[in-house]
């Protein structure tokens, strides 16, 4: 009798346990298919040539004269944008965060309007503006008819367009820092008698020089695998990522792409350890007790003040100038669209009314919307899961590795994953359960999802840190089951953070273009890949119009998530988050979360400008 | 009612607690007191079910609950940081357990009712999100969630440590009384000696993983039986060897082991002979002198030893000079540990 009871209570127990060990079977299908095997299949492709090592493609890669060129350019462009983005980065959050400039909350709403004017929809508009009909080289050529129409191109547009595009991290991280100093030690080195530059150089730059070294490391990794930018005002001016996505299309030349996209990734970890040595350090932040907030410090230097007002405005014009005028002929008919000519008499809605109605154009706005948001939905509840099974077993080296695994996207570049799945599912293989990826649709979101992962699973990870675990224990003696405690307790404190990282994700892949580039369906196009086609100068005024339509469209979701994720959305969860007392302000995750996935996180750039 | 017998709890190989029994009767409330680490939390979280042990037992009306689900266990619990669900209203985060239980509707209001009676929260209150309540208030939520389902036994994880001294005072009071109308058995965790004594019927002091000592508070406070829970328990003055040579020398009964330790409380230090005692004469002088409204404390030097004492501010004891003082200790109030 009791062993029979005891049989049935086991049977049961084991029963119950089915769901989570198909859940495991799962997540060890998942990260081998879709996380290990690429990547190893780009070794393998490189290194392994008709059944032994080779190196020929080292060898054919050296006699690529543009391929030799790509990476020059592409190291040239990250150094250099090195320099420019800091400079600009840093000289925007200081005249709106340290210096008492005039005006300085209009220049915050331009400076950081490349929140949501980033991207695909960012590079159109500098295109736009600055682009072989552009409305200011239209204007430039009547007031200098010598003046080459398509002088926007080359290294030194791209450069142009990423040292503003790239400023976003500055605005997010620098910023932060210069509001996190304590007035205190500026009037001590003040009062000890500095100068406004020596406080600058002796006590505000070494304080934030940790955040400081980090957004060098971040802007030099954004050059490095640039990819929008230089596909759409680089002209000849050819990088990396551009040359693996033309290699790639080629069959003969998989192996210089995959041997490309593994330079980018030895970078990009190279990058990465740099980095976290830099965050281990530690930061330098008050360790005051009694922290006083940063008084804005008036420029005493009447030439100095003038000269950075001056300069403040130019660069708010630069930021706003494509952005506005994007809004602005969004609404002028074609007339007015080819005429670059603003006028009451050209206004209408009619652009977004074809739009708006007509399946071919609304068609990319929604695949990408459905591919970001269902990724975004997915990878959110997936890392919600993983995060549990980690948190639940913190000494399991099992649970251990395997958050190291889903950590693989952040050390590798997105676009060696794409080649990676290209490369070894190109054909039916039972690892797809028979399927392959060539002409499939669900490949896109689920390298989406992929690249969602690493940045979720931190993110719900540092909530159920803040999440007081008390609660679990308390609803579990009020008699509540497991399953009953996640889904009433530990779920809805979660939801704050897990519905900002939906936003978040679903912002930063909505106008993807690097990913779409390598996987999109032709039948499914992408808004990207559909701004892409139609900023093409040889394209009518059609398509420009439907590009503002498109960037207008974006630019306002994109604002809405921000206004969800960050304004008053997050405020109402916060109240509700179940953080503990001492860290009640639960953070809204940032963009980009680190150098890892600010190839694809970037607001700035869309992926990789 | 609950039994503990050889209790251990492992963390890898850091033994938490170690050979742990208890004994506690129905509707007593029993104390688990100790400085932090030292085992008590550890005891209580193994008897909710969140901990398992890795030796010993754990009865509960004779019946091992080791293996019992925590959701099984029948216990209430209120932590330290309350842990009320923010997500939910007052009313229901005192609900919960009922609705968990499938209570009719009017059943639950009824509970919900008659403990936010019990515990003084009015109906506006009940109406509130948690976090829009003071901490006492909170805590009396917590109390009342805890209580919801009728639990005989209900588990205080230092409940109070998060109010300020008032308060604690005033709940502890009520915490006392709620057990009494109740009924429930308690079983409460602190570090804070005063509250334990205060409320307590018995009290296990703990120290490194071990009970020192179970009694009541009484028993705990006059007859420590090591110098850990003398220490921890109240102020001890520490007799030292000239003084106790002294005492010694007049001793007509017992004569001190002069290699062990010595205490004595400070409140049985006398600048008079009470009567009918046998109290030794120690010269001395006052070192310093702190006023507290009702009483003041002395702190004396006496042959070579320094202690403090307690003196009621009563207008009975007068102080002539402070640099010639007599101090009276009583050898049946000194406290002696080890020695051979």
């Amino acid at each position: 009798m009791m062993n029979s009871r005891y049989l049935k209570m086991k049977e049961s127990n084991l029963l119950a346990k089915v769901p989570f060990y198909l859940f495991v079977l799962f997540v060890a299908w998942f990260i081998f298919a879709l996380l290990i095997w690429p990547n190893v299949n780009v070794l393998i492709d490189i290194f392994w040539v008709d059944g032994e090592l080779s190196l020929s493609a080292f060898d054919r890669l050296s006699r690529s004269n543009r391929a030799i060129r790509a990476i020059l350019n592409s190291f040239l462009l990250a150094a250099v944008l090195t320099v420019t983005v800091n400079i600009v980065g840093t000289f925007i959050v200081l005249v709106t965060e340290y210096f008492d400039v005039k005006g300085a909350r209009i220049l915050r709403v331009g400076f950081m309007s490349t929140l949501v004017f980033s991207g695909m929809v960012l590079n159109n508009g500098y295109l736009y503006v600055y682009g072989q009909n552009g409305v200011l080289t239209n204007i430039f050529t009547q007031i200098f008819p010598n003046l080459e129409p398509n002088w926007f191109t080359g290294f030194p547009a791209v450069l142009f367009v990423m040292t503003f595009a790239c400023t976003t991290n500055h605005m997010l991280f620098f910023r932060n820092g210069v509001k996190g100093l304590d007035n205190n030690t500026i009037e001590a080195a003040k009062n000890l008698g500095s100068s406004q530059w020596q406080v600058l150089k002796d006590v505000v730059f070494p304080t934030l020089f940790p955040i400081i070294l980090t957004l060098v490391i971040m802007s030099f990794q954004l050059g490095l695998g640039a990819m929008a930018a230089p596909i759409m005002v680089g002209g000849s001016f050819e990088t990396i990522s551009p040359l693996i996505l033309s290699f790639t299309q080629r069959p003969s030349s998989r192996d210089l792409a995959a041997l490309l996209s593994i330079i980018l990734g030895i970078a990009q970890i190279i990058l990465l350890i740099v980095m976290t040595r830099n965050e281990k350090k530690g930061n330098y932040m008050s360790i005051s007790k009694t922290k006083t907030r940063v008084t804005k410090q008036k420029i005493e230097n009447k030439v100095a003040n003038t000269v950075v007002h001056i300069l403040s405005y130019a660069l708010f014009i630069i930021y706003v100038t494509p952005l506005v005028l994007v809004i602005m002929f969004s609404f002028m008919n074609l007339q007015g669209i080819s005429q670059s000519t603003l006028s009451l008499d050209y206004f209408t809605l009619e652009n977004y009314r074809a739009i708006l109605t007509n399946n071919s154009n609304y068609g990319p706005l929604l695949t990408s919307a459905v591919y970001a948001g269902g990724a975004a939905v997915l990878a959110v509840l997936f890392m919600i899961m993983i995060a549990r099974i980690v948190m639940k077993n913190k000494n399991n080296k099992l649970a251990e590795w395997t958050e190291y695994l889903f950590y693989i996207p952040w050390l590798l570049p997105g676009l060696m994953l794409a080649l990676g799945l290209i490369i070894s599912y190109d054909s039916p293989s039972f690892l797809l359960f028979g399927n392959s990826v060539i002409g499939s649709v669900w490949i896109l979101p689920l390298v989406y999802l992929i690249m969602m992962l690493p940045s979720t699973l931190r993110y719900i990870k540092g909530a159920y840190y803040s999440f007081d675990n008390n609660l679990e224990d308390a609803s579990r003696i009020l008699g509540s089951s497991p399953i009953r405690t996640f889904l009433r307790i530990i779920l809805p404190a979660l939801l704050p953070t897990a519905l900002a990282l939906v936003a978040l994700n679903f912002n930063n892949f909505l106008a993807d273009y690097d990913l779409s580039a390598f996987l999109y369906h032709p039948a499914y196009p992408t808004i990207g890949i559909t701004i892409r086609r139609n900023a093409d100068a040889a394209n009518n005024v059609n398509a420009a119009a439907v590009n503002l339509v498109y960037s207008v469209i974006i630019m306002a979701v994109s604002s809405v998530m921000f206004y969800v994720v960050y304004g008053r959305g997050s405020k109402m969860g916060e109240k509700k988050s179940g953080v503990r007392k001492s860290r009640r302000r639960i953070k809204a995750p940032v963009i980009v979360s680190g150098l890892g996935d600010t190839g694809v996180d970037d607001p700035a750039t869309g992926g990789k400008a | 009612m609950i039994e503990i017998k050889g209790l251990q709890v492992k963390y890898d190989e850091f033994i938490a607690i170690d050979d742990v029994n208890i004994d506690i009767k129905e509707g007593e409330f029993f104390t688990l007191l100790g400085p932090s680490g030292c085992g008590k939390t550890t005891t209580l979280r193994s008897i909710a079910g969140f901990l398992k042990p890795s030796e010993g037992s754990i009865n509960v009306n004779g019946k091992n609950i080791i293996n019992t689900p925590i959701e099984k266990r029948g216990l209430g619990m209120i932590f330290q940081s309350y842990a009320l669900f923010p997500t939910m209203s007052v009313f229901d985060n005192i609900a919960y357990g009922l609705k968990i239980e499938k209570k009719s509707k009017a059943q639950i209001e009824d509970r919900v009712y008659e403990l936010a009676d019990l515990v003084e929260l009015n109906e506006e209150q009940l109406g509130k999100n948690v976090s829009d309540l003071s901490g006492g208030q909170q805590q009396r939520v917590a109390i009342a969630r805890a209580l919801a389902k009728k639990p005989n036994i209900v588990l205080f994880d230092e409940p109070l440590s998060n109010l300020d001294a008032k308060l604690r005072k005033q709940l502890r009071l009520e915490l006392k009384r709620i057990q009494r109308e109740t009924g429930m058995t308690a079983i409460y965790v602190t570090h804070d000696q005063d509250e334990a004594l205060e409320i307590s019927d018995h009290i296990a002091v703990f120290n490194n993983g071990r009970i020192e000592q179970i009694g009541t508070p009484r028993e705990i406070y006059d007859h420590s039986a090591s110098e850990f829970v003398c220490k921890f328990i109240g102020e001890a003055n520490y007799l030292g060897p000239v003084l106790i040579n002294h005492i010694n020398s007049h001793g007509e009964t017992h004569q001190f082991d002069t290699k062990a330790k010595h205490y004595v409380r400070e409140e049985k230090i006398n600048l008079s002979v009470p009567e009918g005692s046998k109290a030794v004469p120690v010269k001395g002088k006052i070192l310093q002198e702190v006023f507290y409204g009702t009483f003041s404390t002395y702190i004396c030097e006496a042959l070579d030893t320094t202690v403090r004492i307690i003196v009621k501010e009563d207008g009975t004891t007068r102080i002539d000079s402070k640099n010639d003082l007599t101090l009276y200790i009583d050898p049946k109030d000194i406290l002696e540990y080890g020695g051979d």
